[in-house]
């Protein structure tokens, strides 16, 4: 699977994830297609789906592991 | 009983939360660093992310809850995971554990304490305190892997060569 380097950057910023308390930990994995985040201050993983094919502006929730459940939403 | 899930990456002093893929492709895993519970987790199930509850995805520890002060940075690359460990930012040792092992089994095989004076490595001088930055890179030799370490408050970088595990470490910076 390719990934755009510059979808990943702004898959990073803060905006991608600020709304749900991201931070600190970060980690891309091409070959599964996912992005994970964690949260700190609610002590959650939160699981993204990397953008495929030419639609790079949007990642979706896939799932939030450990704290509070959270519905999938999109974000971007 | 708990869940294994219930991560605590804020109490106490400073965060944890740092993550890396592990693995092969195939079967790439997440490792945890969670130092409110002095644990470093093996996270599965991104395959079928859709799929399960929450828990179900824990497959087990690189460190088991207790056995492992302050784990704070991860870095992993084959069979190795790094670990950045420290309790107090600014009293405590800095120590970065090297881990070799697969799946569920996991030994710890270098502890390289913060001022790099102890047996196991080969140079004196000062390591500078690694706050949480790990990386693994190509030694050069393609025979092994270097462990990069960010230390907290230095704009360098120390690093120590992995292979072989058994011998004495080099060391650069």
């Amino acid at each position: 699977m390719h990934v755009d380097p510059r979808t990943l950057i702004r898959a990073a910023e803060p905006s991608a994830v600020a709304g749900r308390n991201g931070g600190p930990g970060l980690a891309v994995c091409p070959s599964l297609g996912v992005l994970v985040t964690s949260e700190y201050r609610v002590n959650t993983l939160s699981v993204f789906a990397l953008p495929r094919g030419d639609n790079h502006t949007r990642m979706r929730l896939l799932r939030t592991i450990g704290g509070v459940a959270l519905a999938a939403q999109d974000t971007l | 009983m708990q869940p294994r899930t219930h991560f605590d990456f804020s109490s106490g002093w400073g965060i944890s939360g740092a993550l890396a893929f592990m693995g092969p492709a195939a079967a790439r895993r997440l490792v945890v660093t969670d130092h409110g519970n002095d644990a470093v987790h093996v996270i599965d199930g991104f395959a079928d992310i859709y799929v399960g509850e929450s828990d179900s995805c824990h497959v087990g520890y690189v460190a088991s809850p207790g056995t492992i002060c302050g784990p704070r940075g991860v870095a992993a690359r084959g069979s190795l995971v790094a670990v950045s460990t420290w309790d107090f930012l600014s009293s405590s040792k800095h120590i970065t554990s090297l881990f070799e092992g697969s799946n569920y089994a996991w030994t710890m095989v270098r502890r390289v304490l913060g001022d790099f004076q102890k047996p196991e490595c080969t140079s004196v001088g000062t390591l500078g305190n690694v706050y949480r930055g790990l990386r693994f890179t190509r030694d050069g030799t393609g025979r092994g892997w270097r462990l990069q370490m960010a230390s907290l408050g230095a704009s360098a970088c120390t690093w120590c060569r992995t292979a072989p595990l058994t011998g004495m470490w080099a060391r650069g910076s």
